[in-house]
């Protein structure tokens, strides 16, 4: 009897465990908190439009959706914008992917980083601009920095990359 | 306390525990909202790698947590959970990938970031140790170096997971969540220290020496240790000890057998000990005198622990072992309640403690119905298998209500447990002790 119980509590638990995370994620996606939330969201700069296009909203969604997972801040970024061939490298890095070494910080490690051809030209653009002006990463653009208009991706994809290609393209810091 | 509090009590200690990450993870300082499946995996990893630590805490033969549950309980859940919480270690990076499939390339565990590389092996250590699990009588996996590869593996995948953890700094932002996480695993891996170092030298103490190896019929041994200058071990009959030979308590070689001596002899203590593997296999050989120490007692398969009219003993093979613990113990208290033996086996010549019976049959009310699968020419008992018919000829109509105990193999406590189905024995009269301990 004692083993019967047991199995039934042990399916009983996993569920409980399922349950309870899937609770945790939607308060979680809800911006659910049980205490203090601190707004990390980043700050609201002058760059909130390009030649009249508002792409803050549309860079929020994507960098939440899709890089969050793996990036938290990537503050180096306004570094590789402003060195040579840095623009259109991060542009080529977003839609091609990367495969190769890349110097972080001073040590190198190879990174496979995914590409996201699949998103529109306006996703791609946003999310570039979202990274370039968040966590007090404006301070490090130049002034007139010309942040990205989904034209200079369409313009890229011509380029038909492989993210090797991508990798050696990457501008030395 | 007794069992069913005690039971209550560290089953919300533990959903506590295993459940504690989601929570930190929503106090203080929390990150952006993320999609749903993006945390919903995350939450997985979390409760996953938890589960994971636990169960160094599980397997670490705690008295206070096993005896509400039986450390054979404890062990079959450690083998359940983990299929679980592999499952849900594994739902992490596939939902990331269903919900983004552009992520897809952080499943190569040679690309990818440093944080997803952390996480791929971590994952696939995890799996490696449990398919060596699955697989190690398949494939002949010596036990010991199991057990060492075992704890070895496991080590290694939490450390990995919380190097993940830390690289995808996402909620481990917040350094105290992450100390939170770590400290809970380092809590649960120190249950490893106190198994393999604290509760060996503490068993350092209470040395025993091998005073006798007896050789019964069935290639089954009864082997007997006594106290060295100690009171021995008290035990409940029907329970089990972990058995440790040589002058070192520190071996990683120790096996569980049952106590088949009376209860009421704590310093003289005897094994049923049937010869199946390479450690029993040269059981018989041990040198007299030779030190042993003992991990236990533990197990809650018992007629101590809950009151009866009678008893019903159903005992297949070996399973006999703990059954003679409880009728040498009952005789020696000169217990006058009704108990019927079914004993299978496969011949009478390796059907084991038949003397010892016949004598414990004249001290107790004791009737023994032995069922042989293949019988001699002249035999007029029962053959074949213990089910339906011979309960319907041997268990008296008052018997129903008698306490039954059932311990053998797996495919004999099966057919035991449809025959008393088919007898209409209630399910809450019944307990069942499974040999696959380990």
């Amino acid at each position: 009897m004692r083993h019967i119980y047991a199995n039934r509590a042990a399916y009983l638990l996993a569920a409980l465990l399922v349950v309870a995370t899937a609770l945790f994620a939607w308060l979680r996606s809800e911006g659910g908190t049980l205490v203090a939330l601190d707004d990390d969201a980043p700050e609201v700069t002058e760059f909130d439009e390009v030649n009249g296009w508002a792409w803050r909203e549309t860079g929020e969604q994507v960098f939440v959706a899709d890089c969050q997972g793996c990036h938290v801040r990537l503050t180096h970024t306004p570094e590789l914008f402003t060195a040579e061939g840095g623009r259109s490298y991060l542009i080529e890095l977003v839609l091609f992917g990367f495969d190769g070494e890349m110097v972080i910080d001073g040590s190198a490690r190879q990174v496979d980083h995914p590409a996201f051809a699949g998103h529109d030209d306006e996703q791609l653009a946003a999310v570039l601009n979202h990274v370039l002006v968040s966590w007090n990463n404006a301070d490090e653009l130049p002034e007139d920095p010309d942040l990205y208009l989904p034209d200079y991706i369409d313009e890229a994809r011509d380029r038909e990359l492989g993210p090797e290609e991508v990798a050696e393209r990457r501008p030395s810091l | 306390m007794n069992r069913t509090v005690a039971g209550g009590f560290w089953l919300i200690i533990y959903l506590i525990v295993i459940l504690s990450p989601l929570f930190f993870m929503m106090i203080g300082d929390t990150p952006p909202e993320r999609p749903f499946w993006v945390e919903f995996s995350v939450g997985l990893g979390f409760v996953g790698l938890v589960q994971t630590a636990v169960q160094f805490a599980l397997i670490a033969r705690y008295k206070t947590i096993t005896a509400p549950y039986g450390i054979d309980l404890i062990l079959k859940y450690h083998r359940q959970i983990a299929t679980i919480a592999i499952g849900l270690l594994l739902a992490h990076p596939v939902i990331l990938v269903i919900h983004n499939p552009g992520l897809l390339g952080l499943l190569n565990p040679v690309g990818g970031t440093m944080a997803s590389r952390a996480g791929n092996w971590a994952l696939y250590t995890f799996i490696l140790l449990a398919l060596l699990s699955y697989f190690r009588k398949r494939i002949n996996l010596d036990y010991e170096l199991w057990r060492v590869t075992h704890a070895g593996l496991a080590l290694i995948a939490v450390v990995l997971a919380h190097v993940h953890i830390r690289l995808s700094a996402y909620y481990t932002e917040t350094p105290w969540k992450h100390g939170v996480l770590i400290g809970i695993s380092v809590v649960m891996l120190a249950s490893l220290v106190y198994l393999r170092l604290i509760k060996p030298a503490l068993l350092k103490r209470r040395p025993y020496r091998v005073a006798e190896i007896k050789a019964e019929r069935g290639d089954t041994w009864s082997f007997t240790v006594t106290a060295r200058d100690h009171e021995g071990m008290r035990f409940r009959p029907g329970q089990f000890a972990w058995l440790k030979l040589g002058e070192s308590p520190f071996t990683v070689e120790e096996h569980p057998f049952s106590f088949s001596s009376s209860a009421l002899e704590p310093k003289r203590l005897e094994f049923g000990i049937k010869e199946l593997g390479d450690f029993t296999g040269g059981i018989g050989q041990v040198p007299i005198g030779t030190t042993a120490y003992l991990d236990g007692p533990h197990g809650a398969f018992s007629p101590d622990l809950e009151p009866a009219a009678g008893y019903a003993f159903y005992a297949g093979g070996v399973g006999i072992t703990p059954f003679m613990s409880m009728l040498r113990t009952l005789a020696d208290r000169g217990d006058k309640r009704p108990i019927v033996l079914f004993y299978g086996d496969k011949s009478w010549d390796a059907t084991a403690f038949t003397d010892a019976l016949a004598e414990l049959e004249k001290r107790l009310d004791l009737t023994i119905v032995y069922v042989l699968e293949e019988p001699p020419e002249d035999w007029d008992g029962e053959s074949g298998f213990i089910d339906a018919g011979v309960l319907e000829r041997h268990l008296p109509e008052e018997g129903i209500e008698r306490l039954h105990l059932v311990c053998g193999p797996e495919p004999m406590l099966d057919a035991v447990g449809k025959a008393l189905e088919q007898r209409e024995v209630p399910i809450r009269l019944i307990r069942f002790e499974r040999f696959g301990l380990v």
